[in-house]
Parts: structure tokens; sequence; C-alpha cells
């Protein structure tokens, strides 16, 4: 089955004063319809780079996709007109941020604004739009939608005001959603039920999901897979199970242990350390290399490259490739 | 009770929003902290976690009950009194760049505090802060730095190297490592973990990742709309949550294994606001187990194996719960 | 960013990565300074010095600018001016900012009455049209510079104490403040040593516009015969001066007021850069 979304070799770099460095390089991963990805990462490895390259949102002129292919539906994104890719934005892919509060309209009602964009997509009439609207709510569990739809962003909490924007995001039924740290500013219950909410429309719909986050525990609950990235580079990939209970890069294995919610019990947590490397001042080598109680001379000089360890999960680590010593800590 | 170090006695806290709303943001908490022990603080947005320990520190207002610290009555503390309660307590910011003056190089920061208090003789400072900055795991060599000179953990550091000049025998920590990167608040809490046992140091460990709490306190208790609804040794709590909130923030936990997924039927709703809190238990309108009395009345706190708790469901209709508290204190 | 910095080539002057707006001003500004230092040496003539056989001379050779009424050479004049302009825009805020910020800085940090009181009396300042209360002040007083730099004082601070409040009223909630209080420290230390520092940029800014109000003003209350009085060199007094030459000898006004805009211009550039390099936002 050829996937919904496949992403080669992607690239960005950025300028800065005269000087330019890569803030995502050689990214490649692919998604399937109905699959729900996770991008891993601390702040500064790349993650939502990347997710906003793959729609061509970079912010400011001093970013820019150097190389790559972003091919979604065999149409590549990466080559598209600007025109082009805005039809794509919204129609094809819909987004969602962090802070749903600052990407809603405070003077116009959150009904209009699901509305909006569906007549503009869709050019159906305004009472057309107005009951897909509606009905859109009550999908993603806004209760009373009817009046609730007539409400302004400042009258909604915030688990409300994310429901809306992936209202919005799902406006002109997209196949893929990109969700940027959806609930990083949620209360954990609340992030549990925007969390089956998405589930849930996956379920519903096969919607594809990409899943932006810092947080590995919602990526256990919510994902089939999962991407780490560091230092601006997808550092291990396969399916969640795998990656989770066998990592084979000595990043991800570090990180699952540093979870204060993993393991039982009290007494010093495991830890990685030093810390992330930020972009324009990369390590040489493997971009963990600084941190990684295995690392070797090698380490520092060449960029290793994802390989195949087990069918489907990829790992940049030749160091546990040659099996001189497990990933696990 | 002469062995408490913070005696926290039914204290509420109200202020007016904009529009002459009432904020009730603290409607009555009871607890005791031993020196050396560490308290969790756990809640959502909104439960009055953060202005309870600014209003146990006389940093934010205080509107009824009482706050005794090491003698000090806080509430009603004369000059001297809070200034014997700076000097022996201190606080750790979530933001860790806003809590440092962007103006200020880390090292003078440190050495404000220690010219201010007059802890080292002059001449000592310098080395002390050294010293200090070590402690917590900062090359003294970065002392001339500026925050935004620093990363994220590093500025946390400085702010806790900051708050241990004081020589305080309690912290108050406010959301200290949310703002930071997995890896490095796995740093930082070890941090506070070696530091308390080496200093004999209390903590109050304001947070909403319970995973954190587990790891670090000796005793937790859960906020909701401005009570405590479950309050107990850490281990029992974590163990066998009693009160329905606390089941459900226990299960809201994102495991971190891929066999353990989401929970089907995840709590439903939103906390409420401190603005408009709901009457009887304030749980009510979220609670699976709700039931008539919860609407109604107030549920008193009991105490059930080894945990204060505050629900209907716990409670025994003959016993009167007053009763019962003070035998427990007695 | 460092890795940026690091590849400027050493020999490159630091100042290059300024505002461009900061350095024309500077600029302006530091030549205006200089010709004030060094009036005696490069103007021509005296300020004062009359020859009455070359009254009324267009531009020449001998007279670049021309020469007024009593044939006092212009350009010299203004040069000379240019020592009581400048100290008149530098005094003239000074104070100014110096009873502002300490004011709002109080106001704001102390809220309640305090704040009260002081906004008030804002308020009451701010309800008369500025020079019309700078001319009752400087009546009241005596006509002259030092009747003027006290009403600027007494009228100038009001917009320094708004800036200030405004942001000390922010930075009060701000958590290294509040790690201030909890750290014990007292209430001068943090207002002075913590908040002050984080909100005078804003200050600093507008006090370079406020110089051009100042001088602007300045040249005003002269030309009304309230200020630097005649025959002392000042920009506004030699407009007031020209304006009865002004349909047969136009550069006896034109230059002086050529000089004010040079030097508006200049502090204006210098307050866009300086707001831009320190990241203040209007």
């Amino acid at each position: 089955m050829t996937p919904l979304l496949a992403v080669k070799n992607l690239a960005v770099r950025a300028k800065m004063h005269g000087h330019e460095f890569d803030l995502v390089e050689d990214v490649a991963f692919s998604l399937q319809r109905g699959e729900i990805l996770g991008l891993v990462g601390e702040s500064g490895s790349g993650k939502s780079v990347t997710c906003r390259a793959l729609l061509r949102l970079l912010p400011g002129a001093n970013l820019s996709i150097t190389s790559g292919e972003i091919l979604f539906d065999g149409r590549d994104f990466a080559k598209m007109t600007e025109t082009q890719i805005r039809n794509e934005r919204g129609a094809s892919v819909g987004m969602i941020f962090q802070n749903p509060a600052s990407h809603l309209d405070p003077v116009m009602s959150i009904g209009d604004q699901v509305a909006e964009s569906i007549v503009l997509h869709r050019g159906v009439s305004k009472a057309e739009a107005w009951s897909q609207t509606v009905d859109l709510l009550r999908q993603v569990g806004i209760p009373d939608p009817e009046r609730r739809a007539r409400n302004f962003a400042h009258e909604f909490s915030g688990g409300m005001k994310q429901r809306a924007m992936i209202a919005a995001a799902l406006a002109c039924d997209p196949q893929l959603l990109i969700a940027d740290e959806p609930t990083t500013a949620l209360d954990v219950t609340v992030q549990a039920q925007i969390l089956r909410l998405l589930m849930d429309l996956r379920d519903k719909r096969g919607l594809s999901i990409i899943l932006v986050t810092h947080d590995l525990g919602v990526v256990a609950q919510a994902c089939d897979s999962i991407a780490v990235m560091y230092g601006g580079r997808i550092v291990e990939r396969g399916p969640k199970r795998d990656v989770l209970k066998a990592p084979f890069h000595p990043y991800t294995s570090r990180l699952i242990a540093c979870q204060p919610a993993h393991g039982l019990g009290a007494g010093l947590l495991p830890s990685i350390p030093g810390q992330p490397p930020s972009a324009g001042d990369m390590p040489s080598g493997c971009r963990f290399h600084p941190r990684c109680d295995l690392a070797q001379t090698s380490c520092r000089e060449t960029v290793p490259g994802l390989k195949e360890r087990v069918s489907g999960h990829l790992a940049a680590c030749p160091i546990t490739e040659a099996g001189i010593t497990e990933a696990r800590p | 009770m002469s062995d408490s170090l913070l005696r926290v006695d039914d204290l509420q806290v109200h202020f007016l929003a904009g529009k002459g709303k009432l904020v009730r943001a603290v409607n009555g908490v009871t607890f005791d902290l031993k020196p050396g022990e560490t308290l969790g603080l756990v809640g959502e947005s909104g439960c009055g976690k953060s202005t309870l320990g600014r209003a146990i520190l006389k940093l934010g207002p205080l509107t009824a009950g009482r706050v005794s610290f090491d003698g000090i009555d806080v509430g009603t503390g004369d000059h001297a009194g809070i200034a014997q309660l700076r000097r022996e307590t201190a606080m750790i910011f979530q933001d860790p760049y806003n809590a440092l003056n962007p103006r200020l190089s880390i090292g003078s920061a440190i050495e404000e505090v220690l010219r201010v208090h007059r802890k080292v003789p002059p001449e000592r400072i310098k080395a002390r802060v050294a010293e200090l900055m070590q402690l917590v795991g900062l090359a003294p060599a970065l002392a001339g730095r500026r925050p935004s000179a620093l990363s994220g953990g590093q500025c946390q550091r400085a702010g806790i190297a900051r708050a241990l000049a004081v020589e305080p025998k309690l912290i108050i920590a406010d959301e200290c490592v949310a703002a930071l990167d997995v890896s490095i608040q796995a740093q930082i809490i070890n941090l506070l973990i070696e530091l308390k046992a080496r200093m004999n140091l209390a903590l109050i460990f304001i947070a909403h990742d319970l995973g954190v709490v587990r790891r670090l306190c000796d005793r937790v208790a859960v906020m909701y709309l401005g009570r405590i609804v479950e309050e107990g040794a850490t281990e029992d709590v974590f163990d066998a949550p009693k009160h329905p909130y606390t089941k459900a923030l226990m299960r809201a936990i994102p495991e971190i294994d891929p066999d353990c997924g989401l929970p089907a039927d995840p709590l439903g709703g939103e906390p409420p606001s401190p603005l408009d809190i709901p009457k009887g238990c304030a749980f009510h309108p979220r609670c699976p187990d709700v039931m008539p009395i919860c609407r109604e009345a107030l549920p008193q706190n009991r105490f059930v194996g080894g945990c204060a708790v505050a629900c209907h469901l716990y409670e025994d209709p003959t016993t009167n719960s007053e009763q019962e508290r003070e035998r427990i204190h007695a | 960013m460092s890795t940026a910095i690091a590849s400027r080539p050493g020999w490159l002057p630091r100042f290059s990565k300024h505002p461009l707006p900061l350095l024309l001003g500077a600029g302006i500004i530091g030549t205006i300074v200089l010709l004030a230092i060094l009036a005696p040496v490069v103007a021509p003539y005296g300020p004062i010095a009359q020859n009455l056989e070359v009254k009324l001379q267009p531009p020449s050779v001998d007279h670049l600018f021309g020469t007024d009424n009593f044939g006092r050479d212009i350009l010299s004049r203004i040069i000379w001016g240019a020592r009581i302009d400048l100290q008149m825009g530098i005094i003239g805020v000074f104070f100014p900012f110096l009873i502002g910020t300490t004011v709002g800085a109080i106001a704001g940090y102390a809220g309640r009455a305090v704040d009260a009181v002081a906004m008030r009396v804002v308020d009451i300042v701010l309800a008369f049209p500025f020079l019309v209360l700078m001319l009752a002040i400087i009546a009241i007083l005596k006509p002259g510079l030092t009747s003027f730099y006290i009403a600027m004082a007494l009228v100038g601070w009001v917009s320094y104490a708004r800036l200030i409040r405004a942001q000390v009223l922010v930075a009060k909630s701000a958590d290294y403040v509040t790690a201030a209080r909890s750290l014990g420290y007292s209430h001068l230390r943090i207002l002075f040593r913590h908040i002050l520092p984080n909100v005078l940029t804003n200050s600093i800014v507008f006090s370079m516009s406020d110089v051009v109000l100042v001088v602007l003003s300045g040249a005003a209350i002269s030309y009304l015969g309230l200020g630097v009085q005649p025959p002392t060199a000042e920009w506004g007094i030699m407009i007031a001066e020209g304006q009865n030459f002004i349909t047969t000898a136009w550069w006896i006004t034109a230059f002086p007021g050529l000089a004010i805009v040079v030097m508006a211009l200049g502090f204006s550039m210098l307050a866009d850069g300086l707001g831009e390099k320190l990241g203040v936002r209007e």
C-alpha cells in the first residue's frame, strides 16, 4: 500500500547574520492512512520545524527548505507553487497548535471561524456551512454545539478551545492532521480527553495524524509509530511498541529511562548529562555523542544514517548495531 | 504537633479579579510539615496550589486562617517576624529565565543574597558563591553570565543556588521543572533529591506532574478548587488512591508503557473556575461516583487507610468527622 | 547566534551591527556637540560681534550663512547657539526624567494611596496645555534660562512618571521581583536595583525624542522673550529677531530654523535607533 505521506531527505536551512546552518537534516519517514505518528524530541530537536516545513509554513524568510521531497498522495509539496500549496493547506492537511488561544480570532464567533473555512474551501452556502459547523463541533465533543458555536474564543476553556481548533482544522475534511504539541498547555485530565478525541477521529474518519510532542507518555498512549528527533535529525523510528520496549538508539533508551513516571518508587532518576545542542552549534558526527555514555571516537567523526535493525524499526547508531553494547542503560 | 516546622490551619485566600468578581482560590487548607519533610502539592490549573504556596510565604494575599512557620505567625507577623521568615524560607519558580533579574549576572544574584543577609564575611563571598554554584552543578566560571546567556536548566540551577544561599529550612518550589526538557527535568529532580537529603530541607513541591511528585515527595496533598481533597504518604496515595479525583488524575498520567493504553473513558469536563465554585463537593459535576448528598454538603475529612480524604463515599454518617479529626490530631 | 558573532572578522568595528538610524543620529548629535565645544575655534566670528558695515548681507564667502541687522555672522551665532540649545535640551530633559522616573517608580511600586495621589497630580498637570503652563510658571518666576529649567522640571516630569509607572506595575508581578521579595530584600533595593534597571530603557529612548520637544519649546519661549535674553546667541531668539526681515533677509531666520530641524532629526533618529537596538516596543 502506498503511504499517504512520504518524506524523503528533507532539510531546512536557516540564515542568520550571513551565517547558514541546518535546522533539520536528512529527515525521512512515511505515514500510512489512518496511522498516528508521534514525532518526539526535546526543544531544539527540529520537530516543530519539520512539521511546519511539511506545509511550507516556515516562519520568516530566513528559513528555507533546501532539499527533499514531501510526497502527499503522490503530489510533491516541496515543488509546488505558492498558490498550489495554499490550496492544499486546510483541504488536504489540517494543522493544530500548542496554544489554541493565539490561533483563534478573538472578535469572531467560534462557529463563524469554522464556517468561514468551509465556505472558502468548499464553496457551499452560508446556511449549509453553518449546519456543517454545528455538526463538526458536535463531533469534536463540544456540548450544546448550536449555542456554543455563537460563543467567542474567550468564552471557551483551554480544552474547549483546542476542540474548536480541531473542528476548524477538520472543516475541509483533510486526510492528514498535524498536531503540534496539542496537549502541552492542557491539564492531564483534559489532555486525556483530547488524545481520546484524536484517536476516535482516526477510527471514524480514517484520519492520519502526526502528533508532535515532547512527552513519551503521550506517544505511548496515542500513537502507532514513533520518530525520535535529536539535533535536527531522526535518530530512531519504528512501531511504537518496538521503539519503546527495545530501543536501539542510546538517546531513545536514556530518554525513556529519565521520564519521572517511568518505573516505580522514589530515588534518583537516571538522567542524561549535559544539554540538548542548539541549532547552529551542532556537535560533529553523531549529534548525541557528547552526552552519550557509549560514544566512541568514530561517533565524533561520521554522522550515522538510519539503518533498519528489525523489520520497520530503524536507528542511527553504529555502536549498538555492531553489538558492542546494548542500548538499554 | 510541636515538632512541625510549618502549620497551615484553615487557610483561605480570596481576592478580587477584574469586574468585581471574587476569586476564591484557597478555601480552607490545613496541613503540617515537619523539618526535612517533602510535601507534594498536586492539582490542575486553577486549583489554588500556587496561590497557597505564595500565601504561606506571605508573598500573596491571605484572607483568613493561620500560617505559622517556626513560631512565626505569618499572617499577622510583625516586621521582625517576616524578616525571620525571609531568612529561613526561599522559593523556586517555574520559569527559570523569568525568576532571575535579566540585568544581573547569576553570580551577582547569588552574591546579593549573601550580602543582604550577611551570611558570610565579605571576603568569603566570592568563595561561597563558587561553592553554592558547585553544589547545584554549575561551573563557577559561569558566574559572570546573565540569564539570557544560559540554558533553561542552568538558569534553574542558578535559581536553586540563590535559594540555597539563604540557608533556608523550607523551600517552596512552584512547578520548578515544568518548563524544562525531560532530560534536564531529571537532572533537576535528582539535584533536589540530593539536596534535601544533605541539608535536611523541608520542601513544598507544587506540581501538576504526578510522576515527578512520586519520585520526590514523602507526602502528597491533592488539591481541587482550593481544597485538599486527599492527603497522605506518597506510597499510600499512589498505591491506593481514594478520592475519585485522585483516581482520575492517576489514570490520566500517560504511562510510557505501550501496552497500557489511553483510558477509554477519561474524566469528563474541565475544572470549573474558582470564580464560581459548585455547591457541596466542588468536584461533583465531574465525579463518576456522584451521590445526591455531594450536591448539597461539603464533605469533611475522613481518615481512610492512613490518608485524609474529603469525599462522601468514605463518610460514615454516624461519625462526627470533626470529633474524629480532633481525636487523630490529639 | 554565538557562531554568527564569532564568524565576524575581528577588525570589523562593532557598531557595524547597530541600526542605521542610531549611527546617523549619533553622527549628527556628535557633530553638533563637537561644534559647540569647539565654538571658539571653529566659529569664524564672535557670537555678538557686531559689524554694522556688513549688516543684512546675503550668504557669501565671507559670511557663509549671511549676516543679520547688526552685521553679526549667522553661522558663528548658530555655532555658539548650539552651546545654549544643547544645554537646554539636556538639562531640560534631565530633571523631568529624574523627577518623573522617581515619582512614577514609587507610585507604581507602592500602589494604593501613593499611586492615586501621584496620578491625580499628573492628571492636573496634563489638564493644562503644555506651553500655556510653561509660560505661566516662567512669568511668575522671572524670564530667563533658570526659570525655563524650573518650569520644564515642573511640567515635563509627568510623561516620564506615567511611562515608568505603567512598566513598574507590570514588572512588579514578574517572578524575579517575587523572588527578590521572597529573599527578604528591602523595598528600596527591589525597586532601584531590580525593577528600575529593567524598565528604564523605554524612558531613555523617550527622553531622546523628548530633547527635540524641549529644544523646540525652549526656542519658542525665547522667541516670546521669556527665555534666553538677547543678545545671547540662541536659535529661538535668532528666529524671533529675524522675523522683521523675513521678506528682505530670509537667511536670518532660515538657517537657525534649519539648525533646529537638523538637531531634532538627530535626536529623533537616535531615539529610533536606540529603541530598535534595545528592543523597545512603541
